[in-house]
């Protein structure tokens, strides 16, 4: 018996700290009632060419966005509020460590119910100043975003200053009729694969906070 | 002084002709079906179109927009353009010969030169006035109809979102390289004109060419790669390399130069032939 | 010495294996009424637009007013107004606009009023803004009239000018050149399927056949129009004693039951009328017949 809880003595305390990670991870996120920020959105796709757009976005707790630009501009379906709509939901997950990579802690968060739009989420935080630095979400509708974030001044609120969303996109395919290159002499390039890597660069300037 | 007044007596003929307010009034026709077509249910086709990214992707902001109304416009409607030009343009000199005043003109102290320029050039403002009103209606109507935005630009190879400050002068080059397009059309279906004497064969002719250039042009045959790039139904559709990003000035020019090289070697052939015609009828 | 205005020599074309016109030389001088004869495609209408340079020769020189036809066409053809074959214009503008148009690259652009007077002058007047698509030929043949004066020009060709038209619009069309010659001293081509039209009009005159001028000359002169055809209508019972009458002094040319005909000296006309009256016959008619009709057909025979 002693051996055995010598034995699950390092997970279980693994998972008072992934726990007590989580909590800070929340307690952080309500900090903020609601922002405005400006945003210069970065798409780098391969079958969308487009110049990086300026929006503002505007954040109302716990989970609302909203976004304002000028003109067109690409997001990750979601990209913007799965992940606060983990932190405004926590008791809907079961935060489970998943060791340490490269000097942040990896959250594996698993929904408690079935049914729900998360499957699977995956999160690497930051504990010096408990900042998410990564996140994995995987949904039903969505798929799997991948979402690298970078900090600046408002680090210690947990809110970045760069997004940038690792896409998955399923080859481009339009009807001929649709398409505007009918007469085209030379040809797109084949490149045999089905999907491609793309990702959406998002700066993030000028918060404007209220707290809660 | 001959050659001003030759051309504005063909403009007044175009203008007084019932038949040249045909191509007016089905473009009209045709974009005003567009527009409410767009109107009532534009958003389904754009996410029909956009399909593809729908699962990872979510597009922010206006995209069924004027500029995007004009661009699906031009797209459907310019190849068609060149029926209601023929129309008019192949009628020029063939349609004077069946009535009998080619005739008359040509016992006038006009130049046959000067009479065919006098054609070519009322045939090119016509063609002008053809793009004009059909740029009016997509662009301007569009606009006006479905606000001014972004232009998403639909490829079979993806999308080109292109910023509404960058737009303006996109669509002049594009006009201006669809007008050259049409020019051509414009000026084979004149050259056309002078071979014959009753008004019905050079604009079922004009058709045929295109026609069979453009099967030429889209058959993945490799027999015509030679040839395809210097038909000039291949470079009908060059007017869009202006909503391309990078812009490609390369292909443009090249278009430009053989659109321009079509035009002259028509206008060449008709002068010599017209030059040398026998006026019989 | 009469100046010439048209000299064509040696013309030549071919339409593919046919050959039109094969050696036709004409000379026409100021002030002529000339008139263009033959039968129908004997190259009348070939040689016509051939001189306003509608079709190109094959050989042959064309000149006009001095100059060749190839080389200062321009100059050539402002002085020259022409009717060649129906006169067709534009049937969806008006009368007006019509004249309008041609007069502005005739090489001397008319005022309105030049135009309005001209209409008028053809017999137009009042109609000028009607559209010409609903005109009567005759009426379309007044307005090719019209335009081919508008500028006036130093020559006019008229092809078959009163084919299609009624007995009255012939009269006036026929007082219409004469008209043109008298008052307004112009030169006149004429070519016309009307024989006795173009002996009353033509002062001078050409005959083609078969691609070839085969006469030339003066009308007056070919015909021998001192020397008259005279055919004389009376009863059949008076006949036997004209023909008596006659055959003392003249050679009856053709005799029937209802007239004779006898050649003789247009001055010896008034003799004749005096002496068959002097023998108390019944005359219904003493009339000149004309001699182109025959002139033309032995021609041709011949």
């Amino acid at each position: 018996m002693k051996y055995l809880l010598f034995l699950l003595l390092p997970f279980l305390s693994l998972g008072q700290n992934s726990n007590a990670t989580w909590q800070r991870l929340i307690k952080k996120f309500n900090q903020v009632k609601s922002y405005e920020v400006k945003a210069t959105i970065k798409p780098k796709i391969a079958s969308i060419r487009m110049l990086p757009v300026k929006a503002t976005v505007q954040f109302n707790y716990p989970s609302t966005f909203k976004m304002k630009s000028a003109g067109i501009s690409i997001l990750p379906k979601n990209g913007f509020s799965e992940l606060p709509l983990l932190f405004s939901h926590p008791n809907q997950f079961t935060a489970i460590s998943s060791g340490v990579d490269q000097g942040t802690e990896v959250l594996t968060l698993l929904p408690t119910d079935n049914e729900a739009d998360i499957v699977l989420a995956k999160i690497w935080v930051d504990t010096k100043d408990y900042v998410v630095t990564k996140s994995q979400i995987t949904s039903r509708t969505n798929g799997t975003v991948t979402c690298e974030f970078d900090y600046a001044e408002e680090r210690n609120l947990g809110l970045p200053s760069r997004m940038k969303f690792q896409i998955d996109i399923k080859k481009f395919k339009i009807p001929k009729g649709v398409a505007t290159d009918i007469n085209r002499t030379s040809r797109p390039e084949e490149t045999g694969k089905t999907n491609s890597k793309g990702s959406i660069d998002i700066e993030l300037h000028d918060y404007r906070i209220q707290r809660n | 002084m001959i050659f001003l007044y030759s051309t504005y007596n063909e403009l007044i003929k175009i203008a007084l002709k019932p038949r040249s307010y045909l191509g007016l009034a089905a473009i009209t026709g045709l974009v005003a079906i567009i527009l409410f077509a767009l109107k009532v249910d534009g958003m389904s086709m754009i996410s029909f179109v956009t399909s593809s990214f729908e699962q990872t992707l979510r597009f922010e902001g206006d995209v069924l927009n004027g500029n995007l109304v004009a661009f699906i416009i031009l797209q459907m409607l310019i190849v068609h353009i060149p029926l209601l030009v023929a129309l008019v343009t192949g009628d020029l000199i063939s349609g004077e010969a069946a009535m009998g005043t080619l005739r008359m003109l040509a016992t006038k102290p006009i130049s046959r030169n000067q009479l065919l320029g006098s054609k070519f050039l009322a045939g090119s403002l016509y063609t002008l006035l053809i793009v004009v009103w059909l740029g009016f209606l997509a662009v301007i109507v569009g606009r006006w109809m479905f606000g001014s935005g972004d232009l998403m630009v639909l490829n079979s190879d993806g999308l080109v979102i292109l910023q509404e400050q960058d737009i303006v002068w996109r669509y002049l080059g594009g006009f201006c390289v669809a007008y050259l397009a049409l020019l051509t059309i414009s000026s084979l279906s004149i050259c056309l004109s002078c071979f014959s004497d009753n008004s019905i064969g050079p604009i079922v002719s004009t058709m045929a060419i295109i026609l069979l250039f453009t099967i030429i042009g889209t058959l993945d045959v490799p027999v015509f790669d030679p040839i395809r790039p210097f038909l000039f139904t291949t470079h009908m559709a060059s007017w869009r390399s202006f909503f391309e990003d990078p812009l490609p000035w390369e292909q443009i020019k090249q278009s430009i130069y053989i659109l321009i090289a079509h035009n002259v070697v028509f206008v060449g052939v008709a002068l010599f032939s017209f030059h040398r015609k026998d006026i019989t009828v | 010495m009469p100046t010439p205005i048209v000299q064509i020599r040696h013309l030549s074309k071919h339409f593919g294996d046919f050959h039109a016109v094969k050696d036709v030389n004409i000379t026409v001088n100021t002030g002529d009424v000339y008139g263009f004869l033959g039968p129908n495609g004997a190259g009348k209408s070939t040689t016509m637009r051939c001189m306003l340079s509608l079709i190109q020769a094959d050989q042959g020189s064309i000149e006009l007013f001095g100059q060749s036809i190839t080389q200062h066409r321009s100059e050539i053809l402002a002085r020259v107004g022409s009717l060649i074959e129906k006169p067709d214009f534009y049937k969806y503008l008006s009368a007006y606009k019509n004249l309008q148009l041609f007069s502005r690259i005739s090489g001397k652009p008319s005022s309105s009023q030049e135009i309005r007077e001209m209409l008028d002058f053809v017999g137009l007047a009042g109609r000028e803004n009607d559209r010409v698509g609903g005109f009567s030929h005759g009426m379309r043949q007044r307005l090719g009239i019209a335009q081919t004066l508008l500028h006036q020009p130093d020559l006019i060709v008229l092809d078959e000018p009163t084919t299609g038209l009624d007995p009255q619009g012939i009269i006036d069309m026929r007082n219409l050149i004469l008209r043109l010659k008298n008052e307004q001293k112009k030169t006149i081509i004429l070519s016309s399927h009307n024989l006795s039209e173009v002996e009353l009009i033509c002062n001078r005159m050409v005959i083609i056949h078969q691609g070839k001028s085969i006469v030339e000359g003066n009308v007056a002169e070919l015909l021998n129009e001192d020397e008259q055809i005279i055919r004389i209508q009376t009863d059949s019972l008076s006949m036997p004693k004209l023909i008596q009458l006659l055959q003392t002094n003249y050679q009856p040319l053709q005799v029937n039951e209802q007239f004779v005909e006898i050649s003789l000296l247009k001055e010896n006309i008034p003799a004749l009328n005096a002496q068959i009256v002097a023998a108390g016959l019944p005359i219904f008619a003493i009339e000149a017949k004309r001699k182109l009709e025959d002139y033309f057909i032995n021609l041709l025979a011949s």
